[in-house]
This record gives structure tokens, C-alpha cells and sequence, in this order.
């Protein structure tokens, strides 16, 4: 069973909050990231910014394509498989990784990994 | 187990740096900016025997996650 921290933030519209963060590795070939994403139990898969792909050695191949979310904007990305270390447990996921720099929060889909327990 | 490192950003106080990529070490923040890469590289410059990690604080004041 994995469990998540939470983050202890403010908010001047709801005051102390708290956010479920997770302390993550993110593994492509011999590439990692150390990681601190929030977790988002809503989304249908994980969000990486340009940057952060290049750093996992990720390449621009495959169809690009566009993912939406709250508002209008899309987003164009790359739909690649990497390898996340949570806890204990090694896992493969699918990322979508954005091919511009500016993605608004880095967080982590719960269910693209949870599926694998 | 958590490290030290995510211990100590679960409490920080990053609101000075809404918008932007942090980079965690040595339980503070070694570097920030707006791109994640160039954040990463120069905190591992800083803290080379360290595994600095990445972080991103919200522009926004309500998230619907």
C-alpha cells in the first residue's frame, strides 16, 4: 500500500490547506529524476514539462497530440513510457510530455500507477 | 521511508516562489526559475554529492485536482 505525504500550504481564499504530494523518482534508461509532484486523483495521466523530458533522454518521435483540461487551453504532447520509483515499487506509466516549457503543476495521475497493484 | 529533503518541503513556505520550478537540497530550496532543466543542473552544481529534487509551486491559489 502506498501512502502519500501532504503538503501544508496557505491559501488566502480557504486558509490552511493541505495538498497530497508524493516524494518520486522518475526512471528512463539510465536518466533519473528526483521528484516532488502533487498527486491528482483526477487526472488520466501524468503531465511533464519539455525540460523535464529532455532531462529523461526522451525523444521527439511518435504522433503529437493535444490534451485539455480546465478552460481552453490544450496542450501538445508526446505519449511515452517511462518508469516511476514510489515507496518501494518500481513502475512503468505512460507520460504525456509536453512540448512547451510552461504546464501549469507538476503532478503525478494516481491511476496510471495504482492500477499496477 | 520520506528523506529528509520531502520532509522538510511538506512544511516549507514556498509561496515566494508561486510559478516557478524549485530544486530541493540540503533541506532548502538550492535553486528556482522557469525552466525545470536549468533549475535542476544548477542545483546539482551547487550540491554535487546531493540528488537534488524537482518541484513546481503553484501560480494559482485554489487547485481542483
Amino acid at each position: 500500500m502506498i501512502e502519500f505525504s501532504y503538503r501544508k500550504e496557505y491559501s488566502p481564499v480557504l486558509g490552511e490547506i493541505y495538498r497530497p504530494s508524493a516524494e518520486v523518482i522518475l526512471k528512463h534508461n539510465d536518466k533519473i529524476v528526483l521528484f516532488y509532484p502533487y498527486i491528482d486523483s483526477g487526472a488520466d495521466i501524468t503531465l511533464i514539462p519539455r525540460s523535464l523530458g529532455e532531462m529523461l533522454g526522451l525523444e521527439l518521435t511518435d504522433e503529437i497530440v493535444e490534451l485539455g483540461g480546465l478552460g481552453d487551453n490544450k496542450v501538445p504532447v508526446l505519449i511515452k513510457k517511462i518508469e516511476i520509483k514510489i515507496g518501494r515499487y518500481l513502475i512503468p506509466i505512460h507520460v504525456a510530455w509536453a512540448l512547451i516549457e510552461e504546464i501549469p503543476l507538476l503532478f503525478l495521475a494516481e491511476k496510471t500507477f495504482s492500477q499496477g497493484f | 521511508m520520506a528523506s529528509k529533503n520531502y520532509e522538510w518541503y511538506t512544511q516549507a513556505d514556498l509561496h515566494k516562489y508561486r510559478g516557478e520550478w524549485v530544486a530541493i537540497a540540503s533541506q532548502r530550496v538550492a535553486a528556482h526559475g522557469f525552466n525545470a532543466k536549468k533549475v535542476l543542473e544548477e542545483a546539482r552544481k551547487k550540491y554535487p554529492k546531493e540528488n537534488p529534487a524537482l518541484a513546481k509551486v503553484p501560480q494559482e491559489d485554489i487547485l481542483v485536482l
